[in-house]
């Protein structure tokens, strides 16, 4: 290329850099490019061949710099040229590009670990590609407040109720060969970190029957849990104060616990590349079509169907309606607020719309403990009968540990603030009974994260609200949503396309049992 | 907010008042685009040398003072038209970490547009050495298969079919048991997957490449030896043989499909198992190792060259207290301690 035609191309390279904010075109700035051409070539002075510069040297440092602008500018000309060529994604309006789509299929309140394993599971059970339009949204992208980067990450299959028992084991089973089920080509494997160390239960002489019962369930449903006597308890781990112990129940296999941020990841990214469509923002309203009919006795019963989302954008006025035709509550410790936007629970008190979704956040501490003559590598996740529970972390000796307050003390859900006075009242001392090695420990850090806390019986709400036609639920899982998740999100999604549960049936977990007042108590939650 | 502190030349991720990760580690992979405004160090800028922008999106930090601190600004939308953009953070010709800390961040799929940025963090271990370039076929094949469908399903059909390879070998033989017996039919089955075994009672091995139909003669006796060294078992694998309740030694050596479900499924031969041999197989780690804390009657266990494990000296001592009547072997380590920064400096 000549000079002089590189000199043009400069020249409409700078009138286009002065009028980007009109956009691309090459025709545009001409008039302009030329007024900027003699400005380039006349200098300050108005005089030819000086270039347009601070200095009043005419240096070959200078010269070159001034080629090099050229080229960058060239550059910057070639890539609006290219935008504006058809198959670019380059639109005149340019509106934010961080807007959920107009329309959706499905729109899943809350990115968290549940939420992102229903939308890859809606996508894996989708018949065709592009079956279902998801969007997943999520108001905090840097999951400060989110349950499932904040949990101890556990998983057990000792739990009282046959669901409970049934999720846990297929959610196991999901981990196992989570790189058939959540690998992406190119991509690295995932790789959960799982420690395969199991929990121990402590049993004291009033509860030891149900636990006996419990590991009946455990073992018919298919768990492998056995149950130790205190001095068997005593050989196996020396560590042990089994002083007051009367029985031990301990996971042989499929126990542990993992890195909870990876699994999210790990959904994530294969919803993603599935075709998922995630979105930062918060969900702030719904519009409905309200349908009343009559009932056996005669009352008016109004039902709600969701017609559309309205999803607020980060710090900002701007909001998007996402018109949708299911819409998937996976919010969390905020699901009764999300509920509360379609007016369940403001209704009259006798009747079905004033029995609120009993799901709200509950605080707990977890604290992160050092102590160097702690129990080794087979230290399982021990849970003590006062409900004080720990579990290794790492191979340089420390641990995590907690437990949960009882009814009357519950801390205030405001904020995330750890109270560490919690932990020298209530839970150390159970700790340092219960492993005398643990008398001489020391704190090295803490946190506290929310249980989506079933106020009702503790146990995760699954399927649709009878009145309202469109909304799934998939919340209120009180601390083991995490083990849950892959089982649930493929029991929801199974709901949701193929209109019944296939695997594992999930419909005692249904919103039935609340608003019949039958609770479905779990006796082993920690 | 996720924070990356560097500290003396190890990286230490941690949110809100948990720890992610605190080794000379974290793997960091960023996907998608840069809009790199966003990761710059809060102090200490003039040590970060920006050396020259190759294409937009592209950024190399070298770092020469290891005390700057980066804040990632999470911003997690990612450009969900590219999903297979992915960065990787390592060291710039890093053979020590303590002296440098880069950043080498690239986008594999042309111009991202939003500013999005994403942290996934994997525990991975980080290599010292510097990344090298895969061959020339395989990064034509990744071109390819980011620009056609075509070639990331056939791609994917390929994985699959290896996968269910493995599964038809690692399958029930229940038609074998029902004619011949438990025994008999783990017999078959490990003479199938080019294993060796022992019945209890005779000195002979059964091998599979001198194969002979003799091992029907000994149906009603269980096994007590087997060697599943360089085969393909895994964890569906284990109930051929999971009824030998007098197994006393297992081998798997170099076996690649072995990993950590697997050894947590070895309970159920924890009365009777004296030996175990699992060197060389690369899917083991940690936590799997944690899972074999049931074997208590292990007289002798080989954890040799395990690449998977990521502090070999701590893991073999925590194992030996772990097992105590056991005596574990563990070769093929390089028991090193890491450098201290002052020779650096």
């Amino acid at each position: 290329m000549c000079a002089c035609l590189r000199l043009h191309a400069g020249a409409r390279a700078a009138a286009a850099a002065l009028s980007r904010a009109q956009g691309p075109g090459l025709g545009l700035g001409l008039g302009q490019g030329i007024k900027a051409w003699t400005c380039l070539t006349y200098g300050h002075r108005g005089l030819p061949g000086h270039v347009l510069s601070h200095s009043f040297g005419t240096s070959a440092v200078l010269r070159k710099d001034f080629i090099k602008d050229l080229e960058d500018q060239l550059n910057s000309i070639k890539q609006t040229a290219l935008d504006a060529l058809p198959g670019s994604s380059w639109t005149p309006l340019q509106t934010n590009p961080n807007l959920p789509p107009e329309q959706a299929d499905i729109v899943i309140v809350g990115g968290g670990v549940m939420g992102w394993s229903v939308a890859y599971w809606l996508k894996q059970k989708e018949r065709q590609r592009g079956g279902v339009k998801v969007v997943v949204v999520e108001k905090d992208p840097t999951y400060s407040r989110a349950s499932t980067v904040l949990s101890a990450g556990g998983i057990r299959q000792q739990f009282s109720l046959a669901e409970n028992i049934l999720l846990s084991l297929h959610s196991a089973h999901f981990m196992k060969n989570i790189n058939d089920h959540l690998g992406v080509l190119n991509e690295e494997p995932v790789d959960l970190q799982f420690n395969h160390s199991g929990y121990l239960f402590l049993a004291s002489e009033d509860v030891a029957h149900i636990m006996e019962d419990n590991y009946k369930t455990q073992r018919y449903a298919g768990a492998k849990v056995s149950l130790l006597s205190p001095t068997q308890l005593k050989e196996k781990f020396p560590w042990i104060n089994t002083d007051g112990v009367v029985l031990a129940s301990y996971g042989l296999e499929n126990e542990g616990w993992f890195d909870p941020w990876t699994l999210l990841s790990a959904f994530r990214r294969k919803a993603i590349s599935m075709g998922v469509i995630p979105c930062s923002g918060e969900v702030t309203g719904f519009q409905y079509k309200i349908n009343t009919v009559s009932n056996r006795e005669g009352e008016q019963v109004s039902l709600r169907r969701i017609s559309s989302v309205r999803v607020q954008m980060p710090n900002s006025l701007e909001y998007q309606p996402v018109e949708c035709s299911i819409v998937v509550n996976a919010a969390g410790a905020f699901s009764g607020k999300v509920a509360q936007m379609l007016g369940i629970g403001s209704g009259p008190e006798d009747s079905l719309a004033g029995i609120p979704v009993p799901v709200e956040p509950r605080k707990r501490y977890i604290y992160v403990v050092h102590c160097p003559d702690g129990p080794g590598l087979d230290t399982p996740f021990l849970i003590d009968y006062s409900g004080v529970y720990f579990r290794r972390e790492g191979l340089g000796g420390n641990y995590i540990a907690g437990t949960s307050p009882q009814e009357d003390e519950e801390p205030d859900t405001t904020d995330l603030e750890v109270d560490h006075q919690f932990f020298e009242d209530k839970v150390w001392p159970s700790l340092a009974h219960r492993v005398p090695a643990f008398e001489s420990l020391k704190v090295t850090s803490a946190w506290a994260g929310f249980y989506d806390y079933n106020t009702f019986d503790q146990n995760g709400i699954i399927g649709m609200h009878p009145l309202i036609n469109n909304m799934y639920f998939a919340t209120g899982f009180s601390g083991h949503g995490l083990q849950h998740s892959p089982a649930v999100g493929r029991g929801l999604a199974e709901l949701i396309i193929e209109g019944g549960y296939k695997t594992i049936d999930l419909s005692a977990l249904d919103f039935r049992r609340i608003l019949c007042h039958e609770p479905m108590l779990e006796r082993n939650i920690v | 907010m996720i924070t990356i502190e560097a500290v003396r030349g190890f990286l230490k991720v941690q949110s809100p008042g948990k720890v992610i990760d605190e080794n000379p580690v974290s793997r960091c992979s960023v996907a998608d685009s840069a809009d790199f405004c966003s990761l710059l160090p809060k102090r200490e800028t003039t040590h970060l040398a920006r050396q020259g922008q190759a294409n937009p999106g592209e950024r190399e930090f070298s770092d020469t003072q290891v005390d700057a601190e980066c804040s990632l600004v999470v911003n997690d939308r990612i450009n969900y038209r590219n999903p297979n953009a992915n960065f990787t953070f390592v060291p710039h010709n890093a053979p020590s970490l303590t002296a440098n800390m880069a950043a080498v961040l690239r986008s594999l799929s042309g111009r991202c547009r939003s500013p999005a940025l994403l942290l996934l963090v994997s525990g991975r271990l980080l290599s010292s050495s510097a990344v090298t370039k895969p061959a020339l076929h395989s990064r034509f094949l990744l071109y390819l298969t980011k620009h056609f469908y075509d070639v990331e399903a056939l791609l994917t059909w390929k994985s699959k079919f290896k996968r269910r390879g493995i599964f038809k070998k690692n399958v029930y033989y229940g038609y074998t048991e029902k004619l011949y017996g438990p025994n008999a039919a783990a017999a078959y089955f490990i003479l199938n997957l080019k294993g060796g075994l022992r019945f209890r009672g005779h000195s002979d091995w059964f091998r599979a490449d001198t194969f002979n139909w003799d091992f029907l003669n000994h149906k009603d006796c269980p096994l007590e030896e087997i060697d599943l060294s360089y085969s393909v078992i895994n964890y569906e694998g284990i109930e051929n043989f999971e009824g030998q309740k007098s197994l006393r030694s297992l081998s798997l050596k170099s076996c690649p499909e072995v990993d950590d479900w697997f050894l947590s499924r070895l309970h159920v031969f924890q009365d009777s198992l004296e030996e175990l041999d699992i060197s060389h197989c690369p899917k083991i780690t940690t936590g799997g190792l944690a899972a074999l804390r049931n074997l208590k009657g292990l007289k002798r266990l080989d954890v040799s060259s395990l690449p998977g494990i990521s502090n070999p000296g701590l893991t073999v001592i925590l194992l030996e207290e772990m097992l105590p009547k056991c005596d574990v072997i563990a070769d093929g380590y390089t028991f090193d301690m890491p450098q201290k920064e002052e020779t650096q400096r």
